[in-house]
């Protein structure tokens, strides 16, 4: 049994646990500077206390680097780490849920590959093995690691979305939060690197802009506007790139997927591990009969601003089409048990209440600060937009939420915030059911149904006001419930 | 099922550790508060009747509580004096396992067992490196 050490390039990602210890160099020279006649030869002097520094800071580094070990067994991954606190982790790979490798651009003139496995147990934000690996050792890891689940003999299904499929998933899956997060530190940054002078140019070139493009909005007002927009932007951009040129494959007991325009990354997902298949549409997506389709296994879709995407986005004939093509275990079917009619308002009050209660609001407000009223009318009418959208939202709601049946599988239809959500749940990845009742719902005969599926992290899917005899008889619960 | 105790070097360390808490305890009382008064005494007497019952009762009577025990189906693990608890783990459930060695370990020969499986983990604190290390490729078996 031969170890393995990681890429030598792994030291330098060590060292950034260590740079802590850089605070002694600074506190030297902030030191000398505050002294009434800064001496420079005097810090010169003492430069080799910083040199040393940084020598620990790499001789860390490199035994991190060093006592991190691991190897191909012929049944799973032995690992071993640590220096005083060793640690040792042996997966196996029948156990393994999803296997990913990721080639970043900065790495690729190393010959460097991130790579790491990930099982139903551990922790929900961090992997259980991970480690950057010369290019030959990672054939060998996926080599090994797909061997309990590849049937080489097999004829491979390819899934491959078209360009436009992908730009409407960046379209409905991004954010301004995340652009605009990620603008701010690209200009904090570079305003680091190339001085305040760059940052500031850089800020009085946005100033300059928005003053061009406000067309008579006061500039605050055209300030945050062009904010949320541009960062939406940016976080289109972002997620444009990250699933351009994604395919599926399917050979064996495997989901091969493959994603990423600059970084590519390729992930291993086994099938038996999978927890379930989600389908999700917002209110505009709906009206246009688009689908996105998401797998929740674990360790696809756990990084930071990564998707757990199985189809971009896709219209219907295609999406049963290509489920029934990839992963025909888990499949969907149309739900049996659906809320009645009398029901109905319990899906609208939610939402009539929203709209009642900022009506109210803003003609209080009128009543009060008269002196403001364009102000709060602006207000009010930005208010009421997002309570409105909610009501339709939970009209279609009605029309969509319910359960259904078909072999080992339960297909759940609810609706999640402003999301409409589809799930197909294998009956064995189900680890609790819970039907709930308030005073109100045993006067009507119905429940909330709340199924639980549970592997690094509890997911909920919580199903309201379908009927209370029902349920129990879907579910199969006569004999437990009164 | 064949159960297994923790090796009697563990609650030698645990009196240890208990014997040095209590010293700790018993000087801070010493040199911080007023020799004769009330609550010097009551202190002391407090400390007294817990280190004994710690040392003499609670300690033995908690390493003897604790076993643990593996077949081809369930690794078990029991523990708890005054709220015993069992704690049962499937193995088909289990996903990957950890023995961690601390600085100790070389001169001690002692470690931690941790498995974790889907929606749980099971730690067993204090078991001979061997065993751990046997354990754990057991359980790592498929």
């Amino acid at each position: 049994m031969k170890y393995r050490h990681s890429h030598p390039i792994n030291i330098l990602e060590h060292t950034s646990r260590f740079l802590i210890l850089l605070f002694l160099p600074i506190l030297r020279a902030v030191w000398e500077l505050l002294q009434e006649t800064p001496d420079f030869y005097e810090w010169l002097a003492g430069a080799w206390m910083d040199l040393v520094t940084c020598l620990c800071i790499l001789a860390l580094g490199t035994i991190a680097w060093y006592r991190y070990e691991y190897c191909f067994t012929d049944t799973g991954i032995d690992m071993r780490k640590g220096l005083f606190l060793v640690k040792r982790r042996f997966l196996p790979y029948r156990k393994l849920s999803v296997v990913s490798v990721e080639h970043p651009f900065y790495l690729r003139p190393f010959g460097a590959v991130r790579v790491a496995a990930d099982t139903d147990g551990g922790t929900f934000n961090r992997e259980d093995f991970k480690a950057t690996m010369h290019q030959e050792d990672v054939i060998l890891f996926l080599q090994q690691t797909s061997l309990p689940f590849t049937d080489l003999s097999e004829m491979k299904r390819v899934y491959l979305p078209k360009n436009i499929y992908i730009a409407i998933l960046s379209f409905i899956s991004s954010n301004s939060l995340a652009g605009v997060l990620f603008v701010s530190t690209l200009i904090s940054g570079a305003g680091k690197l190339l001085g305040e002078w760059f940052e500031e140019m850089l800020m009085d070139q946005i100033t300059t802009l928005l003053r061009i493009l406000a067309f008579g909005i006061p500039p605050a007002a055209a300030g945050l506007a062009f904010l949320i927009l541009g960062g939406w932007l940016v976080s289109f951009l972002q997620n444009l790139i990250r699933h351009l040129r994604f395919s599926v494959t399917r050979q064996g007991e495997q989901l091969q997927i493959q994603s990423g325009l600059i970084t590519r990354r390729e992930y291993r997902v086994m099938i038996q591990r999978i927890n379930l298949i989600e389908l999700r549409q917002s209110l505009i997506t709906k009206i246009f009969g688009f689908y996105s389709a998401f797998i929740h296994a674990n360790g696809y879709g756990k990084r930071k601003d990564e998707l757990s995407v199985l189809m971009p986005s896709c219209e219907k004939e295609d999406l049963s089409l290509n489920i029934q093509l990839l992963l025909p275990e888990i499949p969907f079917c149309t739900p049996t048990v659906r809320p009645k009619l009398k029901y109905l308002s319990r899906f609208l009050m939610p939402s009539l209440c929203w709209i009642g209660g900022v009506a109210a609001a803003w003609a209080l407000a009128v009543r009060f600060f008269g002196s403001y009223s364009d102000l709060i009318h602006y207000i009010g009418v930005m208010l009421e937009i997002p309570c409105v959208w909610y009501l339709l939202v939970r009209i279609v709601s009605f029309f969509h939420t319910g359960v259904g049946e078909r072999e080992d599988a339960y297909t759940f239809r609810y609706t999640y915030g402003y999301r409409i959500k589809t799930v197909a749940v294998p009956k064995k990845r189900i680890v609790k059911v819970s039907v709930r009742r308030d005073p109100f719902q045993i006067m009507t005969g119905c429940c909330k149904l709340v199924v639980l599926t549970y592997s690094e992290g509890l997911k909920r899917h919580v199903i309201p006001n379908l009927d209370y005899e029902e349920v129990k008889r879907i579910m199969g619960y006569q004999r437990y419930c009164k | 099922m064949k159960f297994e105790r923790l090796p009697a070097k563990a609650i030698i360390i645990w009196e240890l550790l208990a014997a040095l808490l209590f010293a700790a305890l018993f000087s801070l009382t010493l040199f911080l508060l007023i020799p004769g008064t009330w609550l010097w005494y009551t202190l002391l007497w407090v400390l007294g009747a817990l280190c004994v019952l710690t040392t003499f009762l609670y300690l033995p009577l908690y390493y003897t509580s604790i076993e643990f025990g593996a077949n081809s189906k369930v690794l078990v693990y029991r523990k708890g004096v005054i709220f015993p608890k069992t704690e049962i783990l499937y193995r088909d459930r289990i996903a990957f396992v950890t023995v961690y060695h601390n600085p100790l370990t070389p001169v001690l020969q002692l470690s931690t067992l941790t498995v974790s499986a889907a929606g749980g983990t099971l730690r067993i604190l204090f078991m001979s490196t061997k065993r751990a290390e046997a354990l754990a490729a057991q359980l790592a078996r498929v």
